[in-house]
């Protein structure tokens, strides 16, 4: 009763002054909002946008078939930007320099796109000729034009902003899932490219989730019919401002003269540019491709000798097999049904049964949300220590008040305030961005229940130490980081993923996911509500055993 | 001056009393530093661990679950059946299994081919993308080998029904009697192969396994043909003869193209200075400033919460009486939090470059960063105890706005970040000046820019402060 008392009193305190009320209100808001705009809006993991493919400028200074048997390989994972028109090369001051100048004044005659005539492909001693990479050639070359077409619209909208340091992010650059990049090398499997079908069997799996801000993420008009793409000289200008600008992450450069290296056999090298201060991950992905892609195409070249040889070899055969066996020799790739010799492929948990993909606010959300609770909620109980320092605490244990009591009824409050808090931040979250809030309305509401109790004792237990302010912030981050609200603890090395299970960031996460986004119900999350109660109880215990009602000293 | 220096040694010596205090703003950060270096590593790939099921009684599934194991980026933790891994899964014990089902090596054999189960959790399923990836990169000499192998026996197929003249013998294309891809593994030879094929120089340790030049003459004098047993039809000695001879081929140009391929990819940074070995960008050239920069920001509250207890405990007042302009008070206040930020930013660098290797480049144009940088965070401090009225407001409200600021600013994650509103805030300058020195090793002249516009901020956040701080 006296707990009421007490909790009573702190509430109507609280009621009475309007800003601090306010305060606390807007504390979520503050949270949710820029969270979800920034996933939405900015880069975030990219998966809103239709086209998910990081851009790469590529500059052909060959323009011969092998090029664009690069670029369409390239273009399975990547999106190649090879136009750019004369305005985006104005708004980045190359207008004046000599090789895009013709172009930019709109002296169409220097863009004539180079139709090179494809060199023979080259013959083996014995008079059999490798077919198989002439196939491929013209088999890709619808393709290929797709890919352009898809990448022209960028410049424009990448120009927005362009002082000294434009906004890293403003490009409508995406990610591309790590998925989608790797397997372009196991693909360049011998046989004529059979794994093909491969990269498109992982990407129908990627959740095609709603998007959920459309009107940021619509950037496709419908590209010009004219071709432009300005001279490589000039493209290669444009590729390295945006680099050294942070627009693109890297560029490849196809040197002059690669197609017919390649025919004649000779090596050849491909660049790849990056920015040294972008984003790793993304460099990684991209230089996974773009040697993927390599290989492939060396593997197209270098198999097809390899197939003269055998025709060679058909004169240590037996007579009457001389000819069936030329005949696969020179015709090795007729293996268009098959599918790939092993494939990977994506599924889900039988027992788990979901209504639709969790989006990527469903998947993110909860990491950042139990994170900030943490400090929300701390922070509510951590005021207490102003509390004691004026004396008001005297005062109450002068009545007939046990320590435990008071300290129940402080936290009794700050779980009142803080469960409003917390369902604030969801209600936004649900109604804004139309985060799912799961099936299980009950298990919701006693999961909320019990991270803000572990959340406030965490606080009043940190009150009766000397940390203040928001001293208590930077353990939090972390508590967070070995929660798992970052990145998933399966990253961590056995040791920290053991410590994760110490922290009540890893329960309460847990159990978030399984309702929000596995919309499971009330028992499977009865073990991380449980464990959420006894951290409460053992950092309440600490409190009650430490909490110094008397000093007035800091 | 002195009596700034006063109140500057003043406010120190009752951090100094705070060892707890202490030990957070300093050793907090370079703990955080140290978790994200065990995971992500220099190179900014971390290591999964996965679940891995193999129910195929075949050789395949070994060689799979072997190469798994083998894969430096991913951690094996293997399962008995594919209902643990489906059930553990499920519930979220760890995000992704690896499932070989039960026939899984007759089945790469044929047109439909084997299929390699990965169980994602769909709560994480963008997170769990990355064990995809991962897998492919640890299978793909296997992958290679299976289509080589597969190829192969095709071809064979194709031979011996032209050679019969009709599909009347061993025009079983699947593996019952052949299961050669067992007894000659093209790849046998190089076990310990490197999981990351596209790694530098040396994809294949054993350059021995198939000597370059003459693949088929190696093979095509097989031996074994003569020592087979009398009853063995003409047919099957063909198939033996063409197998080997279509493996030494395929197999050696297969691993020329991967080991030493016609087309070599050169990777160099944009503004490449040919005397400077190539920098690769790494996680935790962004992590690093990032993180010091929210932790230096947590600073904030503190600052605010000193300023407004001495207006309510009163020595404000008395601070009042003496001849001090009242500009100079705030400054007072400010300056002391200035200097431990810029302690706890070099603290944090020099760990990072002494114990973690992280490279900084210009130790002075990073210094220009860091002042600047902690000279718009204690400014703000100031701004923030004036606009907050209480205690409580000042603590609750700030971290939330300094967690928002470095969410918005892309400091707290290098993809998450809010295009436009960035802008505003100091994280997002002081990153650009951090990420220009550290990544691009720019000197003091390139970081100007941000490094003014941060003092242009700081001289706004103080100036507002002053004006409107309430000092009674």
């Amino acid at each position: 009763m006296r707990v009421l008392s007490i909790l009573k009193k702190d509430l109507t305190i609280l009621l009475r002054n309007r800003a601090e009320l306010a305060v606390l209100f807007l504390m979520p808001l503050a949270f949710i909002l820029p969270i979800s705009f920034a996933l939405g809006s900015g880069d975030g993991y990219g998966i809103n946008r239709a086209n998910n493919k990081i851009l790469v400028p590529l500059i052909d200074y060959d323009g011969g078939p092998r090029a664009l048997e690069l670029t369409v390989s390239l273009g399975e994972s990547l999106a190649p930007e090879r136009e750019f028109d004369p305005a985006f090369l104005t708004r980045l001051g190359l207008d004046d320099d000599p090789e895009c100048e013709a172009y930019v004044t709109g002296d169409e005659n220097t863009t004539e796109p180079k139709e090179t005539s494809a060199p023979e492909p080259t013959e083996t001693a014995a008079g059999a000729t490798a077919t198989s990479t002439t196939e491929a050639g013209t088999a890709t070359a619808p393709a290929a034009t797709e890919t352009s077409e898809a990448t022209v619209t960028v410049p424009t909208e990448a120009t927005e902003t362009l002082p000294a340091y434009p906004e890293t992010e403003a490009t409508p650059t995406t990610t591309v899932q790590a998925t989608e990049t790797l397997p372009a090398y196991p693909e360049s499997s011998a046989i004529g490219g059979i794994g093909a079908g491969e990269a498109e069997i992982l990407q129908t799996e990627i959740p095609a989730s709603e998007t959920t801000t459309p009107a940021t993420t619509e950037t496709a008009e419908p590209a010009g019919p004219v071709s432009a793409i300005p001279p490589a000289a000039c493209a290669e200008l444009a590729a390295r401002t945006m680099l050294q600008r942070s627009m693109r992450t890297a560029a490849i450069v196809i040197p002059p003269g690669f197609s017919a290296a390649i025919d004649a056999g000779e090596p050849v090298e491909v660049t790849l540019l990056f920015d040294p201060s972008g984003d790793s991950v993304r460099l990684q992905q991209i230089e996974g491709v773009a040697r993927g892609a390599a290989v492939k195409l060396s593997l197209q070249n270098q198999l097809s000798d390899g197939m003269g040889q055998m025709a060679d070899l058909t004169m240590f055969a037996p007579e009457n097999v001389r000819d069936p066996m030329r005949e696969v020799a020179e015709n090795p790739a007729l293996t268009e049904e098959q599918m790939p010799a092993i494939r990977l492929e994506k599924v889900s948990p039988t027992e788990v049964e979901l209504r639709a993909t969790p989006n990527t606010y469903q998947q993110t959300i909860p990491g950042y949300a139990v994170m900030f609770v943490f400090f929300i909620i701390t922070s509510l109980t951590a005021s207490i220590r102003s509390e004691r320092l004026n004396g008001t605490f005297r005062r109450m244990l002068s009545m007939p008040v046990g320590r435990g009591e008071l300290l129940t009824g402080k936290l009794l409050a700050s779980i009142v305030v803080g469960v409003a808090q917390v369902l604030v931040l969801f209600l936004v979250g649900a109604l804004v961005f139309k985060m799912g809030l799961g099936n299980s309305p009950l298990a919701f509401l006693v999961l909320t229940i019990a991270l803000v109790a572990c959340a406030s004792a965490l606080g009043l237990a940190a009150s009766t130490t000397r940390i203040k302010g928001a001293g208590l912030a930077a353990p939090l981050v972390i508590a967070a980081l070995l929660g798992g609200c970052m990145f998933p603890p399966d990253l961590m090395p056995p040791f920290l993923r053991a410590l994760s299970y110490l922290v009540p960031h890893r329960w309460a996460l847990n159990g978030y996911q399984n309702l929000l986004v596995r919309g499971l119900g009330f028992e499977q999350v009865a073990p991380q509500i449980a464990a959420l109660l006894l951290f409460t109880a053992l950092f309440f215990f600490f409190a009650v055993r430490r909490f110094d009602f008397t000093s007035q000293e800091d | 001056m002195s009596q700034l220096l006063a109140m500057i040694r003043k406010e120190l010596m009752l951090w100094a009393k705070k060892p707890g205090q202490w030990l957070i703003v300093f050793l907090v950060p370079v703990l955080f530093i140290w978790i994200m270096n065990a995971v992500f590593g220099g190179s900014g790939t971390p290591t999964v661990t996965v679940y891995a099921v193999n129910e195929d009684s075949g050789s395949l599934g070994e060689r799979v679950m072997e190469a798994l194991s083998d894969a430096q980026a991913l951690e094996i933790e293997e399962l008995e059946t594919g209902e643990e891994a489906h059930e553990r899964v499920g519930n979220g014990s760890l995000m992704a299994a690896v499932l070989i089902p039960e026939g899984f090596s007759t089945a790469v054999q044929t047109d439909q081919g084997g299929v390699i189960a990965i169980i994602i959790d769909p709560a994480r399923a963008e997170q769990a993308n990355i064990v995809v990836g991962l897998v492919n990169a640890a299978l793909a000499p296997i992958l290679v080998d299976a289509e080589v192998s597969r190829g192969v026996e095709d071809g064979i197929n194709r031979v011996m029904l032209e050679y019969q003249g009709g599909p009347s013998l061993d025009a079983t294309p699947g593996a019952e009697e052949t299961p050669f891809p067992e007894e000659t593994p093209l790849f046998e030879e190089t076990p310990e192969f490197d999981p990351t094929p596209f790694g530098e120089e040396t994809p294949f340790p054993d350059e021995t396994a198939l000597p370059e030049g003459t693949p088929f003459m190696d093979v095509t004098p097989d031996p074994e043909v003569t020592l087979l047993p009398e009853q063995e039809t003409e047919t099957d000695r063909l198939r033996r003869f063409f197998h080997a001879a279509l493996t030494g081929i395929v197999s050696a140009e297969v691993q020329e193209a991967v080991e030493n391929p016609q087309v070599k990819l050169a990777v160099q940074p944009v503004e490449a200075d040919p005397n400077l070995p190539v920098r690769r960008p790494s996680l935790l050239d962004s992590l690093v400033p990032g993180y010091a920069l929210m932790f230096v920001f947590f600073l904030i509250p503190n600052l605010a919460l000193s300023v407004i207890e001495e207006r309510e405990t009163g020595t404000m007042r008395r601070l009042l009486i003496a001849p001090v302009p009242r500009s100079r008070i705030l400054l007072g206040k400010m300056l002391p939090y200035f200097l431990i930020g810029v302690a706890q930013f070099i603290i944090v660098f020099v760990v990072s470059r002494a114990f973690f290797g992280i490279d900084l480049g210009s130790p002075l144009a990073l210094f220009v960063v860091i002042v600047a940088s902690s000279l718009a965070m204690s400014a703000l401090g100031v701004l923030i105890a004036a606009f907050a009225g209480t205690a409580g407001q000042a603590d609750g409200l700030t971290i939330v706005l300094v967690l928002a600021m470095a969410v918005v600013s892309g400091a707290m994650f290098p993809t998450i970040s809010v295009p436009g509103v960035q802008m505003v805030t100091p994280h997002y300058w002081a990153m650009q000046g951090f990420l220009s020195v550290i990544a691009r090793g720019a000197s003091v002249e390139d970081v100007l820019l941000p490094a003014g516009i941060l003092m242009t901020m700081a001289a706004v956040f103080f100036t507002i402060g002053a004006v409107r701080f309430r000092f009674e």
